[in-house]
């Protein structure tokens, strides 16, 4: 049964209280610098969780070292989860910024913040990138090998490309989030009065506001663009590649989707935690749910769709090229992930957001959304775990042998844990040091939104200053 | 019984008779209003209309899929030929079909219901003035015969400015 | 918002529906020109049933040559109608309100123009229907396995769904017409108004029937064009075809041309009637911006569509590649549909004042079009005219005076239609213009007034 305060009736014309402005700095500021135990000991629970993970990759780096690749398999795969999660989720609030959607304001900072995890997520595609041999005599999309001789030889592919596309979004993300977080610090700094303030520069002139709006926009453009190139990068190069005949043109959408997918996943589950375990019902409420869960079955159906365009090329030409293929990555040794994927990702949130009923609750995007990240782990291991255990010759046109399933042991254990607690641990990290709500953004919302009678009724209204 | 038709000029005024109207006890049931644009829900403090709209599409789904399935499987089954090695009963290709005329199927019945429940095609739907069209707010209201002078006082008083009856 | 503009009811009826009541001579002089066009076409038609396809330039190995470029062509048109319409829609965008009619409109005429186009090319016209399973008696049926049969499915499907989608939102414009009107309009306008009064009943059903039929015809558009991308991605035994990225890369390649198409549409139409009070600067610049962002994705499909050709480095594919890029007369083509298509327009609308500039961007939107055809007549033929390994049956393709006309014909066909429709309905919906001006709302803060819009959850 539906619990009645979490539904709006068709016949209950109910809007939530539009706070003002300031009672909600009041409210926030109290809240965030009052002392919270409990968080304090699910910091170190989670810490304790991603330290695991990390002794995890140095017992498997010092036992069997970077030799053989199929023994990184789901390190790769862990890493794609994490880009494909947390590190999408600037994405996510970038694109409601463009679409000037009100409701990304309470979990704009959240999104950013995971930013923080792709600092994280470089160091595991670094040491990735031991295993993947150069680009030369090899099909990738740098072309390097005999036809192109000296005149088009591109060094050190695809390596330091990588590394540098990499890098790029990790900075843009990084630029965001502080360029997002420096009023709110000069906030928090100025009301507990501190001594020696972090970031003395700021103080909230009209130039500063518009040079910092500017800023969030350029880098927003910037991250935009190297966060679908590096995706693209990390799924052809460390995936695609070391696969011999894989050539699938679609393969760098599908995962930005499937980016877009889980990053839009987090930030429902993050906005769910922050009210439910944050207290903060009077800022994140139905309507924020309802307004995520549209995108959200949006990318599940996009997911299919993708998915389907591969799928039915493979299936349709029957070259043996192509069979062998949809055998390695989703009928053969993987099988049971891939149903679960596409159970996840695709057929169970679909049934789940089909229902308007279901949109308009607090719990119902939130368990799509946790179907979802189960579902986008087990894609990225059928797919990542798959590649990096084929042992053919890469010249090779073809794979000759469908490997056997390659089943985690106990360092791969700890490292998927691992993986799955960090995001945790540094929203709950940023949460203890920084504003978690981007208190601007909130204000600027508030000062645009007022209730107001007309005729016989109420209506909330939202200023459009653009 | 009578049907009386009171023209606002502007949503206001309009809005202040609705109100006059419920306090002088004319029921949700008896008075409606006759816009040229749909106004915000409970604009003139009309009952929320309740709608059975979405089934229509979920039996139109039905009815497509199944009819997609007694297409595929039929003339599959009729003529099993078989092309590029695929199987005769091939998924991915029923899929497609079948989605198709899922669609086509929830699409016709949505619409459908979109006639039903709108309560169109009706040429005797009720009392009207082309003068709605033209921006004018139109309230009507099913009355006995007994109240008509009453209410007509009342929609005056409320800014009315014509007032339409018929017996 | 900000450009937002106040007009009595019975203005907006006045000036939206002036093409109704008025016939300025400018349309009786367009209007038969098109007439003339179409008229022209459809004897080359005839020529070509009576003469067979070989007074066209089909011949081995091309025998899909402009009628299918101009099908995928007008296909992708049609995409404009569900993106603006649809999308915008459920996205609760209030820019849309001018656009949205011409769009669905756009979608309508240009699918049933597309249905025509492989009708054009069969060598017995007469047997255009055997795809549909219909007869018991031949012993044969369609075969579902095939995108071509899939085809008419999807097309049907939309076309269906899309006509009915102008014709429920038509309603209540319909109702103004048959208040206005008298005598044997007012009885033509009446029984399709089909008794419509504007109670609060039926106006929330037609806000409902917006939001679902948008969410139905949201996925069935993805599906056209993406089945139509099929008809060439699932063929192996054609280079540049056999790749998986061919259907979102055709269906975001229409929208391109949906789009651009509906900017074109909708500058003439503030031309032609004079409405500057309803399509103005703001809903340009917004159309510009969402240009920006399906071209920039467009080209990122299109790179990986070109990386991943190369990819293999097979011999066959390079050889196709350079054909396209090097060879006359691809090659001039490839320069319009690179440079047209994306080079010239998208930094060009990087730029303010381009954006706000109609001249700029009817040219800018006719360009994307012309960059567009071009890219599908390079997918299209090249691929043909080294089909085989033999380079004995290897082949050219140069498009006959039937060819052109009929394709002339199909161009001036939408804009009679569209034309003819102007006369009988309205362009932009009246209930739209109406409802926006209902839900605007002013926020006061400091010594600034911010447009507001009041929403309803």
């Amino acid at each position: 049964m539906l619990r009645r305060r979490h539904t709006i009736s068709s016949t209950h014309h109910s809007h939530p209280p539009v706070v003002p402005a300031n009672e909600f700095v009041a409210d926030f500021m109290a809240w965030h610098t009052k002392p919270k135990p409990s968080l304090n000991k699910a910091i170190i629970a989670f810490g304790l969780l991603t330290s695991l993970g990390l002794i995890g990759i140095l017992i498997k780096l010092f036992t069997v070292g970077l030799e053989n690749r199929s023994d990184w398999g789901y390190l790769a795969a862990i890493t794609a989860f994490l880009l494909s999660t947390a590190g999408c989720t600037p994405f996510v609030v970038l694109g409601l910024r463009m679409i000037k959607a009100h409701w990304r304001r309470p979990i704009a900072r959240i999104a950013e913040s995971y930013s923080l995890v792709t600092v994280v997520t470089f160091s595991f595609i670094l040491l990735l990138l031991f295993l993947i041999p150069s680009s030369q005599n090899r099909r990738t999309i740098w072309f390097q090998n005999d036809h192109v001789g000296t005149v088009g030889a591109i060094p050190f592919t695809p390596h330091l490309y990588v590394i540098i596309g990499i890098l790029a979004m990790v900075l843009a993300g990084l630029g965001l989030w502080w360029t997002s977080l420096r009023p709110d610090i000069r906030l928090v700094n100025n009301l507990k009065k501190a001594d020696k303030p972090t970031n003395k520069s700021w103080v909230g002139s009209l130039k500063q506001w518009r040079v910092q709006n500017k800023g969030l926009a350029f880098l927003g453009a910037f991250f935009f663009m190297t966060f679908i190139w590096a995706i693209t990068l990390y799924c052809i190069d460390l995936c695609m590649s070391l696969v011999p005949g894989w050539r699938d043109a679609i393969f760098p959408v599908y995962q930005t989707l499937s980016g877009i997918q889980g990053g839009l996943a987090t930030v429902i589950l993050s906005m769910y935690v922050l009210r439910r375990f944050g207290g903060f019902e009077k800022y994140i409420f139905m309507e924020h749910f309802w307004a995520a869960s549209k995108p959200l079955l949006a990318t599940c159906l996009l997911w299919f769709y993708f998915w389907f365009c591969a799928f039915i090329i493979f299936w349709y030409g029957r070259m043996p090229i192509e069979q062998d293929l949809l055998q390695l990555i989703m009928f053969g040794p993987y099988n049971i992930a891939f149903y679960i994927a596409f159970s996840c990702c695709f057929l169970l949130p679909f049934l789940i957001l089909l229902w308007n009923t279901v949109r308009k609750t607090v719990w119902g995007p939130p368990v799509a959304s946790a179907l979802i990240i189960v579902g986008c782990f087990f894609d990225k291991l059928r797919l990542y775990v798959s590649s990096y255990s084929v042992q053919d010759d890469l010249a090779l046109h073809a794979i000759t042998e469908i490997p056997a399933t390659i089943l985690p042991n106990i360092t791969d254990i700890l490292i998927i844990m691992g993986g799955f607690s960090l995001p945790i641990f540094i929203m709950l990290l940023c949460t203890r040091l920084f504003p978690i709500m981007s208190v601007w953004e909130m204000t600027e919302g508030l000062r645009l939104t007022k209730m107001t009678k007309f005729l016989r009724t109420e209506l909330r209204v939202l200023g459009k200053p653009e | 019984m009578a049907q009386m038709l009171a023209l606002y000029k502007t949503a206001e005024l309009a809005a202040q008779s609705t109100e006059a109207l419920d306090g002088a006890g004319v029921t949700n049931e008896e008075w409606d209003v006759l816009t040229d644009a749909p106004y915000p829900e409970g604009a003139f403090g009309e009952k929320d209309p309740e709608h059975k709209l979405y089934v229509f599409p979920f039996m139109g789904a039905c009815i497509g899929f199944t009819l997609a399935m007694i297409e595929t499987i039929g003339t599959q089954t009729a003529y099993p030929l078989v092309t590029g090695g695929k199987p005769i009963f091939s998924m991915p290709a029923m899929t497609i079909i079948a989605y198709e005329l899922t669609m086509l199927g929830a699409i016709i019945a949505t619409v459908l219901g979109i006639l039903f429940e709108s309560r169109i095609p009706n040429p005797f739907a009720g009392i009207y003035d082309e003068r709605i069209t033209e921006g004018y707010i139109g309230i009507t209201i099913i009355c006995e015969e007994g109240k008509i002078e009453s209410l007509e006082t009342l929609l005056k008083a409320n800014g009315a400015e014509d007032i339409i009856i018929e017996k | 918002m900000q450009e937002r503009v106040f007009l009595p009811n019975k203005q907006i009826n006045d000036d939206l529906l002036k093409g109704s009541f008025e016939t300025p001579w400018w349309y009786l002089a367009w209007m038969a020109l098109f007439a003339a066009l179409t008229a022209w076409g459809v004897f080359a038609f005839g020529y070509a049933i009576n003469k067979g396809l070989g007074v066209t330039g089909l011949n081995r190995p091309i025998m899909w040559g402009f009628f299918l470029t101009d099908f995928i062509f007008w296909v992708g048109i049609s995409h404009a109608g569900v993106m603006l319409s649809a999308i915008l829609r459920l996205a609760k965008a209030e820019w849309r309100r001018p656009a949205t009619r011409a769009a669905e409109l756009l979608t309508v005429l240009s699918l049933m123009v597309s249905a025509l186009h492989p009708i054009f090319h069969l060598g017995r016209p007469w047997r255009f229907y055997w795809p549909f399973p219909y007869d018991f008696s031949r012993g044969i049926w369609p075969d579902v396995r095939s995108p071509l049969v899939w085809d008419p499915h999807a097309i049907f499907t939309y076309l269906i769904g899309s006509t009915l989608f102008v014709i429920i939102a038509l309603i209540p414009d319909i109702a103004v017409l048959r208040d206005k009107t008298k005598g044997v309009a007012k009885v033509f306008y009446g029984a399709l108004a089909m008794g419509w009064r504007g109670t609060p009943r039926q106006w929330k059903i037609q806000i409902v029937a917006g939001f679902l039929l948008s969410g139905l015809l949201l996925p069935v558009f993805v599906s056209v064009h993406s089945i139509v991308a099929w008809d060439f991605a699932v063929n192996i035994g054609t280079e540049g075809w056999h790749v998986t990225i061919f259907a979102p890369y055709f269906v975001i390649g229409a929208v391109h041309s949906g789009v651009s198409g509906v900017v074109t549409m909708l500058i003439l139409l503030k031309w032609m009637f004079k409405w500057d009070d309803y399509i103005r600067q703001e809903h340009l610049e917004s159309l510009a911006k969402l240009l920006i962002v399906i071209a920039t994705v467009w080209f990122y499909f299109f790179f990986l569509e070109f990386i991943f050709a190369l990819y293999n480095l097979e011999d066959q594919e390079i050889a196709l590649r350079e054909l396209q890029a090097f060879t006359w007369p691809y090659n001039l083509i490839a320069f319009v549909f690179l440079f047209f298509g994306y080079l010239i327009p998208v930094p060009l609308w990087l730029f303010r004042r381009v954006r706000r500039n109609w001249v700029a961007m009817f040219i800018t939107s006719i360009m994307v079009n012309i960059g567009m055809w071009c890219e599908r007549f390079l997918i299209i033929v090249p691929g043909l005219a080294r089909k085989t390994n033999f380079n004995f049956s290897w082949g050219s393709y140069t498009p006959s005076w039937v060819e052109i006309s009929i394709v002339v014909a199909c161009f001036s066909l939408i804009f009679l239609l569209i034309m003819t429709f102007a006369k009988v309905f309205p362009l932009i919906p009246l209930f739209d213009i109406k409802e926006g001006q209902t839900l605007s709302d002013e926020i006061q803060i400091g010594k600034r007034t911010v447009p507001a819009l009041r929403v309803e959850e």
